[in-house]
């Protein structure tokens, strides 16, 4: 039977030793995958133990009395088992009301799970070391950026695919980082790849590249004046069904950018510094500065002026094709 | 009724449907390791297999043939398969978002959705053009995807991407369908063509091709066609007969003529056309494309693989394309949107075509690179083109000397440097007409390709049109800019000098926001962006013509004044221009 | 063998076969009839529809054949945009609501819509299309539409990738020839001039072929092109009046010749409902016909104009074999100045202008004094000859 078995990539299997079920656990972080993955074992686990249905209650903080949910809480479930108790987003509640929960934390009912959900809480909070002591504090936090491929090489590994480093850093330019989007491009490429590691070729071929990456290529080949590519990725694009003025827009808003960064290369700043002052991430950052060192200041302002002017044909609703205009501007891009 | 021969070759099987290998494989590797996804999003331009894609899935997923469970290559006969390829099936439900925005549709798929499969394994929804769901019908489709019932695939498709929200697209497996180049079309139309015992030969094959733009759908389509038409052998005359294509060898003349300024062969070109059974709209549609082609061909040096053209014409484009400046080019372009533009309005296409030649050949400067620079032709005559810059001056007469010494042009040695203030004893260059539909100074570009550095020459000779932009913004601005004459190019600035004794004018042109409007105007008439500045000359002109002795300083006043006294001059309101 | 319907159809070889062979196989259910105006789109959809409606499968001949062809059969349904664009509404009324009944008649084997402008499907928004793609995908078994466009470039890919495209083309000059010597017996040369000056549109060869006046029409506005430059203001006003005159006679004639019509049709009408529906079928024709007409004339004055003057430009530059009003040519020879070409050209363009305004409703008079004003500027800078 073919069906399709749980998102593997983000549910490690299970190699803890089994632990008895806490009164109440706190779920901190903003790795979401792994967090609803917790959930859902959390909730599978409670079905195990009551031996029948699942009777939860769900509830977001920001709409709900702390009361309520203690009180929830404390009611029989009349199924029987165990009751969960959910409550989404936490960190909005006061500290009054955070009081109550611990009031509750210090002697739970004991057929209830209080399960609390917040992105995040700072170290002292109430709720925080109420649940340390009566409860478990579990946190998933995302991987930073810059630890975004070896991350995805991890994940890789549990599906039983090979990533060298190289080609998951391509992965993460490419395909932009969102977790989920990322595990589903992995899972087309293990499939792809099967037994054999994933090349780059690969890569190129099989995943979706975020509009902000087919831009940035495009505008990347325009700066350095390589003409077949940038005319290759603008025809991409279009195919893709990208809108010509939305597309025009793009690269405005990047030879803008390209402006600041020459301005300020120009005055002899630094990478770093540019990449600090205008809150640049790393690969934006490094292409923009060799951007600006090929064009310099007054390269990025001759293109400037051709934008205006298509800036103004567009508007005007030029009588030509909406792709015979782009095509104009890559060329007046490429040799001003 | 007869059945179309896109629907007849439908491919069956996965590895059938052309230029999607990456996401054959990935769906075949899927089924084999039992990882098929319950939600995909196909995505790519239209014709390029993605329907057809999510059938043979279908397919795959409940063929008799896999016994328990899928199979990788469905056998397309068996009565499974042959429900679900002639959209029979009870367990394949296609949706169109495109005719069924709603949330009614959604709302009917949800409750439907979890009986389970009527004959086959899995039940398969393909739901079409899905960027155009409400974002109501958007929000119940997320909550299917969100928890999907075991025995259902969900296939979206959808030709605009960006369109779709993430938060289903992060619930889909997401494959990319890519245009197919003109070589793959061709090989699948040579495959149907030989099945079919159609008789058609390559080239004709690949004009369908290249006609098609790259969907299968529109290809095949186009062949069916030609195959009622013809009735027997499919000729190349034929196939360009249907497609109401050109040849091209016509459009290289046309092009050829143009670039050569040859006004009166390229109306008879145009006549000579009209004995066959010409479109001449479909005719300069093609010939924006040919220019279009030579654009891009001039920036990347080589054919781009879609184009995909015969030998021979590769190389005659790659040469025409070396001919033509990119100013040209561009000019060319320009006025063919134009004209386009009025035959969609109703204009006829005949006489928009030519038009549009004659402002290409007749109006144009005959250097290459002068693209924005609209002046008479010389063989127009001198008296003649007096007349007609009058005649296009719109009024105020900027032709007759006035009461200054510049009466002829400055530097003897110069062959080409006209002005616009002297005798008649060279034909001055009038400066192009600006009625609203006929070609813009402002509108055309400066000459893309020509090297950006300062070109005094180009400055000098575009000088008139230079003063007719001023005069546009500011009459009195270029009554004194008139006195002066562009001299020299130094760090960026372009230095106008004026004679001696002319320090009202130098003060004048000085002012304020005068250097600017100089150097706006200068920068849309050539492209050149100078800074301006007047300078006085220290001592008398000597190189220039008669002088009239004591030249008096006028004051703006009674500078008006004369001209309106003596050459019935008019001060036209600066915004009157259109 | 073709099927007779097609066979006054001319120059349209290529949408004739493909129509005779979706007869003869069996036809789909929408096609989109497209190609330039007045080449015989409307024509070749009513010939068509009586081939799906005729129950020998299009004699020609037959009672049913002939009211189809006239446009007055009610199981073929001719619809058309009441404003500027189609609304939802309309193609609620005037389609969805009774697409699905059977026809009308009982010997009728299909019902047929004929949807014209159909670019204007588009609406505003886009709903009146949508309404009508998934009609058209899924089409009730009696049910086939045509619809008919001039500017298949405005019109909507979801609806065009559902249909049938059948191209038609501007016809040829040969053929427009043949045709007018064939069907109006003119001698070659004139059948020659007119199918040139009529550049590809086959009704404004046709109408210069039958209609004594319109080719009278066509000599008078040459020859106020040819004076307008030396005419003075009482000239040039009488000539606006004399060209506005001109749009508005063909007008009445039209009414009462399609009167006449009418009441050749109420003859045929079965009972009291039938007459009514005649009645008020000929009502709605008749503004739409006159409208259009008005239209056509003026657009034939801007057209003339705009001939003469490119006309002389061409002779400016010595391409007088491509001048089209061949009749006049000796007077071009003698009127045009070898450096006149801007400004024949800016005569053109104002004659164009003029004939782009037209198209909005705008007040003609207004209209055509201002074309002959911007054309005597153009020209009157230059001394005459």
């Amino acid at each position: 039977m073919s069906k399709s078995p749980p998102p593997r990539a983000s549910v490690p299997p299970q190699t803890q030793p089994v632990r008895p079920l806490k009164p109440a656990y706190l779920i901190l972080g903003d790795d979401f995958p792994k967090i609803e993955s917790a959930l859902k074992r959390l909730r599978e686990r409670i079905i195990r133990e009551s031996g029948g249905d699942l009777d939860i209650a769900e509830f977001e903080a920001g709409s709900v009395a702390p009361a309520v949910v203690v009180n929830t809480a404390n009611t029989m479930s009349f199924l029987g088992g165990v009751r969960l108790v959910l409550v989404k987003n936490v960190q909005v509640w006061q500290k009054a009301e955070k009081e109550v929960i611990a009031a509750y934390l210090a002697s739970p009912a004991p057929d209830a799970c209080l399960c609390l959900v917040a992105e995040t809480l700072p170290a002292g909070d109430r709720l925080r070391s109420a649940m340390e002591k009566h409860g478990e504090v579990l946190e998933y936090r995302a991987p930073k950026e810059s630890d975004l491929p070896r991350w995805l090489q991890g994940e890789a590994a549990r599906l039983g695919a090979k990533l060298g480093p190289r080609e998951a850093q391509l992965i993460v330019q490419r395909c932009g980082t969102n977790q989920t989007l990322l595990l589903r491009e992995l899972e087309k490429l293990s499939l792809y790849a099967g037994e054999e590691p994933v090349a780059s070729d690969d890569i190129e071929l099989l995943t979706s590249a975020t509009e902000e990456a087919r831009i940035f290529d495009l505008v990347d080949a325009l700066a350095l004046g390589r003409a077949p590519s940038a005319f290759l990725a603008a025809s991409e694009l279009l195919g893709a069904g990208e809108d010509v003025n939305m597309l025009f827009n793009r690269i405005l808003r990047h030879f803008q950018q390209l402006s600041r960064v020459a301005a300020l290369r120009e005055e002899g700043w630094s990478r770093d510094a540019i990449q600090t002052e205008l809150k640049l991430k790393p690969y934006p950052a490094r292409k923009l500065f060799e951007q600006a060192a090929l064009l310099g200041v007054e390269g990025v302002a001759r293109r400037l002026a051709a934008l205006a002017e298509t800036d103004a044909r567009l508007k005007g609703m030029s009588p030509l094709p909406e792709d015979v205009e782009l095509q104009l501007l890559l060329g007046r891009l490429l040799t001003a | 009724m007869a059945v179309s021969l896109y629907r007849k070759y439908r491919p069956a099987r996965f590895l059938d449907v052309i230029g999607q290998e990456h996401v054959a494989r990935t769906l075949i590797n899927a089924i084999k390791q039992d990882r098929v996804s319950h939600a995909y999003l196909f995505a790519g331009p239209r014709g390029t297999g993605k329907t057809s894609m999510a059938r043979i899935l279908a397919m795959a997923l409940n063929c008799v043939q896999g016994g328990d469970s899928a199979t990788t290559e469905p056998d397309g006969t068996c009565p499974r398969c042959q429900a679900i390829r002639e959209g029979t099936s009870m367990d394949v439900v296609e949706m169109d978002a495109a005719s069924n925005r709603g949330i009614d549709e959604i709302r009917d798929l949800r409750d439907t959705i979890h009986y389970a499969p009527v004959e086959g394994r899995i039940k398969v929804y393909i739901v079409d053009e899905v960027h155009m769901l409400t974002p109501e019908a958007f929000n119940a489709l997320l909550k299917t995807l969100e928890e999907p019932p075991v025995h259902t695939v969900f296939v979206l498709a959808t030709t605009e991407p960006h369109k779709v929200p993430t938060t289903i697209m992060s619930r889909c497996q997401r494959f990319d369908f890519r245009r197919p180049g003109v070589a793959e079309v061709v090989k699948v139309l040579s495959g149907i063509a030989a099945q079919e015992g159609i008789e058609v030969a390559e080239s004709s094959l690949t004009v369908i091709a290249r006609a098609a733009g790259g969907s299968f759908r529109d290809a095949i389509g186009l062949l069916d066609q030609l195959a009622t038409y013809a009735g027997g052998a499919i000729t190349l005359e034929q196939t360009l007969d249907l497609l109401g294509m050109v040849r091209q060898d016509l459009l290289f003349e046309i092009v050829d003529l143009v670039h050569d300024y040859d006004t009166r062969g390229a109306l008879l070109f145009v006549e000579r056309l009209s004995d066959g059974a010409v479109d001449y709209a479909q005719f300069m549609r093609e010939l924006l494309g040919h220019l279009r082609d030579l654009y891009v061909v001039k920036h990347t040096e080589r054919l781009p693989g879609r184009l995909a053209l015969p030998e021979d014409q590769e190389q005659a484009l790659l040469s025409q394309a070396a001919r033509l400046s990119t100013g040209q080019l561009v000019t060319f372009i320009d006025l063919l949107g134009e004209a386009l533009r009025a035959v969609r309005q109703g204009s006829e296409a005949r006489l928009e075509l030519e038009l549009a030649l004659i402002k290409m050949t007749a109006l144009s400067g005959q250097e290459p690179g002068l693209g924005e620079a609209v002046v008479a032709r010389e063989a127009f005559g001198p008296a003649a083109a007096q007349r007609a810059a009058a005649a296009l001056g719109r009024g105020q007469d900027s032709f007759t000397p006035l009461p200054a010494p510049q009466a002829v042009p400055s530097v003897g040695s110069e062959t080409a440097p006209r002005t616009s203030s002297q005798a008649a004893s060279q034909p001055p260059r009038p400066p192009e007409p600006a009625p609203p539909a006929s070609v813009h100074a402002a509108g055309l570009h400066p000459p893309v390709g020509t090297p950006a550095t300062a070109d005094l020459e180009h400055v000098r000779r575009a000088w008139p049109l230079v003063l007719e932009a001023v005069k546009k913004r500011s009459v009195a601005l270029h009554a004194v800019l008139h006195e002066g004459r562009p001299e020299s190019i130094e760090e960026g600035t372009l230095v106008v000098r004026f004679p001696a004794g002319y320090r009202f004018q130098v003060d004048q042109v000085s002012r304020g926001d005068n250097p600017r409007v100089v150097a706006e105007a200068v920068k849309a008439v050539t492209g050149r962006a100078l800074a301006v500045t007047a300078r006085l000359a220290e001592e008398p002109a000597e190189e220039t013509g008669p002088e009239e002795e004591g030249a008096r300083i006028l004051s703006k006043d009674e500078l008006i004044r004369v001209l309106k006294q003596e050459f019935g001059a008019e001060i036209i309101d600066e915004e009157s221009d259109g | 063998m073709q099927s007779p319907l097609f066979s006054s159809i001319v120059g349209q070889g290529l949408a004739v076969a493909m129509l005779d062979k979706a007869l003869e196989r069996g036809p789909v259910h929408a096609y989109l009839l497209a190609g330039p105006p007045g080449v015989g789109k409307t024509e070749a959809a009513l010939a068509f529809a009586a081939g799906l409606v005729c129950p020998q499968g299009g004699c020609g001949r037959c009672n049913t054949c002939r009211r189809v062809q006239e446009g007055i059969h009610p199981d073929v349904e001719w619809v058309a945009p009441e404003g500027n664009l189609y609304r939802l509404e309309e193609v609620q009324e005037r389609i969805s609501r009774h697409v699905a009944y059977r026809p009308y008649e009982a010997d009728s084997r299909a019902r047929v819509y004929v949807i014209t402008e159909a670019e204007r499907l588009r609406g505003a928004h886009g709903e009146p299309a949508n309404h009508l793609l998934k009609t058209i995908e899924e089409p009730p078994r009696h049910a086939y539409f045509l619809l008919v466009t001039d500017q298949p470039q405005d019109m909507l890919s979801t609806i065009v990738s559902r249909c049938q495209v059948i191209e038609f083309r501007p016809v040829p000059v040969p053929v427009i020839t043949a045709d007018l010597m064939n069907r109006w017996g003119l001698p070659q040369a004139e059948a020659a001039l007119f199918a040139r000056v009529a550049e590809g549109d086959l009704e404004y060869a046709r109408e210069l072929a039958r209609d004594e006046k319109v080719r009278h029409w066509r000599d008078r506005l040459l020859d106020m092109a040819r004076d307008l430059p030396g005419a003075g203001p009482v000239m040039t006003e009488a000539a606006i009046d004399e060209v506005l005159a001109m749009a508005e006679q063909g007008s009445e004639e039209l009414a009462a010749q399609m009167k006449e019509e009418l009441e050749r049709r109420l003859e045929w009408a079965s009972d009291a409902r039938d007459r009514n529906r005649l009645e008020k079928e000929h009502e709605r024709l008749l503004k739409r016909r006159q409208r259009r007409l008005r239209t056509q004339r003026l657009g034939m004055v801007t057209r003339v104009f705009a001939g003469w003057y490119r006309d002389l430009a061409l002779a400016a530059v010595g391409a007088e074999e491509a001048v089209l009003n061949r009749d006049r040519l000796a007077e071009l020879r003698l009127a045009a100045l070898p450096d006149g070409l801007p400004a024949y050209l800016d005569a053109v363009l104002a004659a164009r202008r003029t004939r782009e305004r037209l198209r909005y409703n705008v007040d003609a008079r207004g209209a055509i004094g201002d074309m002959l004003r911007a054309i005597k500027e153009a020209l009157t800078q230059w001394p005459l000859s």
